[in-house]
């Protein structure tokens, strides 16, 4: 799992990354979830992706926690994961995501989705 | 003519009785004590709640032509006005619990005087259940922990209650209730070889604090196993051990069905544990969701019994759920209904069985609760109109779920948005 926190968002953004270093320094990489929320309380937080690599859900409760962090009610929540399937779509958006994408994504539409959820 | 009848004919009412199997009815001889009337083809009662009973008065009572019916669980909607266990009793097995708790934790160790200590208070509880306690009667669980020490007797309590009332309401065998409630209060019993530091630390656990604190279901097993260790002419149910073992098992179906097993999210291991080790997890879970810390509020069983249905598929297997659900939702929500009319629904069809190891694929759909049948929230009438596995709107359809074996409700819609947004789809005209 990767948490990615956006300071700003740019139209850099709303295309589609080879890799997470491609977001540039306008944003921060986290790999811990504890230290992730702990950061989301301190402030400049844009929008919220967050990367789903496992067929794990846990990525999904993270959500649910973001929601529950003061400040962070109306932030763009984007989940991105590798699971196609109905119910994680579902549990996404119960959990308070703005958008669930899963790979293999088409760069157009996901662009569309991306502007829509950053609210661009 | 009055003779004759009933030979071969059935008077009992099918829809308030189900005939049970000679097999399973075997299983019931011997040792064991009824805890429920089993009745005949014409509602008389053959066997009575309480006596044990062999299986040469079952293959008699056969050889006559009788056949064994005991009442449906499902059918029946009882009064929820009545507490099925006092609350000062419940107390009272909490303080046992923390003195015995209090001695192992000193020590490490449970010796088999200890072990008898838990069974005896447990067994005493259970004398108290009575047969209508099987259609009604509300569990409340203990809910103000005052402190942090007291946290994990009540909570060993309240696990235990939640699996002996589980097993007293699904299962005809006093020895299935006894084990099963012991299984659930001794569950978390390696807690008592974790560092106090951690197990009592309100909020978050670090990393680290989270892998110590996980050994709690080995240090569990070890302390049963140790029990025997000492004592080796005395035998602990497995199922008490395994309680202790894998109650955090997770079950997580969706994903890459060829995916390497992960340690923990396993579907195949998963299956492979006793029922009650399973149902025995969604225990320990609907006790956390509901118990008002010192560090947080605990949610009404309601929203609780609404969380565990949507947990279906990740935590725990769709059946379990709603065997957990269909036993315990009613006597947890006061005899309410926990869906209502309005809701919307996320519904699971197939994985029927069509040939060896073959079966029709899962789909999902949308649905919108039309009907509850009074007591029975998980199989309502619905109304289907959105195929979520294709993503596209269906004929609407009204389903009885009731007669539909293949449709089981995963999902209940709870945030704002989705609300919306299916409302939207269900309005438009198709
Ligand atoms: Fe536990
Ligand atoms: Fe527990």
């Amino acid at each position: 799992m990767a948490f990615v926190i956006l300071n700003e968002v740019r139209e850099h953004d709303v295309a589609l990354h080879r890799s997470l270093d491609s977001f540039n320094e306008r944003c921060e990489i986290f790999r811990d979830e504890r230290e992730f929320l702990q950061r989301l309380g301190g402030g400049n937080v844009r929008a919220v992706i967050v990367v789903i690599y496992s067929e794990s859900l846990d990525g999904l409760l993270v959500i649910e926690k973001v929601r529950k962090i003061h400040g962070m009610e109306q932030i763009p929540v984007v989940a991105i994961s590798v699971i196609k399937h109905p119910l994680p779509f579902i549990d996404a958006y119960e959990r308070g995501a703005d958008e669930y994408f899963t790979f293999p994504l088409n760069e157009q539409e996901f662009a569309q989705k991306m502007r829509k959820a950053l609210k661009m | 003519m009055e003779d004759f009848a009933g030979k071969n004919e059935i008077a009992i009412d099918l829809s308030r009785y189900e005939e049970i199997s000679h097999s399973f009815f075997e299983k019931l001889s011997g040792e064991k004590i009824l805890t429920f009337n089993i009745y005949d083809q014409n509602e008389n009662i053959i066997f009575h709640a309480g006596k044990s009973i062999t299986k040469e008065e079952i293959a008699e009572k056969s050889k006559q032509g009788i056949r064994f019916f005991i009442p449906r669980i499902s059918e029946k909607v009882g009064n929820y006005d009545y507490e099925i266990f006092s609350q000062d009793r419940i107390k009272s097995l909490a303080e046992n619990t923390a003195a015995t708790y209090a001695n192992v934790r000193q020590t490490g160790t449970m010796t088999y005087e200890q072990y008898l200590n838990t069974h005896r208070d447990m067994v005493e509880l259970l004398s108290n259940l009575k047969s209508e306690d099987r259609y009604g009667g509300v569990l409340s669980l203990l809910k103000d922990i005052s402190n942090f020490d007291y946290y994990t007797y009540v909570h060993s309590v309240n696990v235990g209650l939640l699996a002996m009332v589980y097993q007293y309401k699904t299962s005809y065998n006093a020895d299935r209730i006894r084990t099963m409630s012991i299984a659930g209060y001794l569950h978390d019993i390696g807690k008592l070889r974790i560092p106090k530091e951690i197990v009592d630390k309100p909020g978050p656990l670090s990393k680290e604090e989270m892998k110590i604190m996980l050994e709690h279901t080995r240090e569990g097993y070890r302390i049963l196993a140790d029990v025997e260790k000492y004592s080796p002419q005395k035998k602990i149910s497995d199922l008490i051990k395994y309680g202790a073992l894998f109650h955090h098992r997770k079950f997580v179906i969706y994903g890459y069905p060829n995916r390497k097993e992960r340690d923990g999210a396993s579907r195949e291991f998963y299956f492979k544990l006793p029922e009650e080790v399973r149902i025995l997890g969604i225990c320990d879970m609907y006790d956390a969701l509901t118990t008002t810390t010192p560090w947080r509020q605990g949610n009404e069983p309601r929203t609780a019994l609404r969380y565990i249905l949507n947990t279906s598929n990740y935590y725990f297997s769709v059946s379990d759920v709603h065997l957990f659900l269909k036993a315990l939702s009613l006597s947890l929500n006061r005899g309410r209904d926990f869906l209502e009319e309005g809701n919307f629904v996320m519904i699971e069809s197939g994985g029927r069985i069509v040939g060896k190891d073959q079966r029709t694929p899962i789909s999902y759909e949308f649905a919108r609760i039309i009907e509850i049948f009074r007591g029975r929230p998980l199989t309502p009438r619905v109304e289907v109109f959105y195929d979520a596995t294709l993503n596209r709107k269906k004929s609407r359809i009204q389903i009885d779920l009731r007669s539909d074996n293949f449709r089981k409700i995963v999902r209940v819609i709870e945030s704002p948005r989705m609300n919306a947004m299916l409302r939207k789809l269900y309005m438009e005209k198709n």
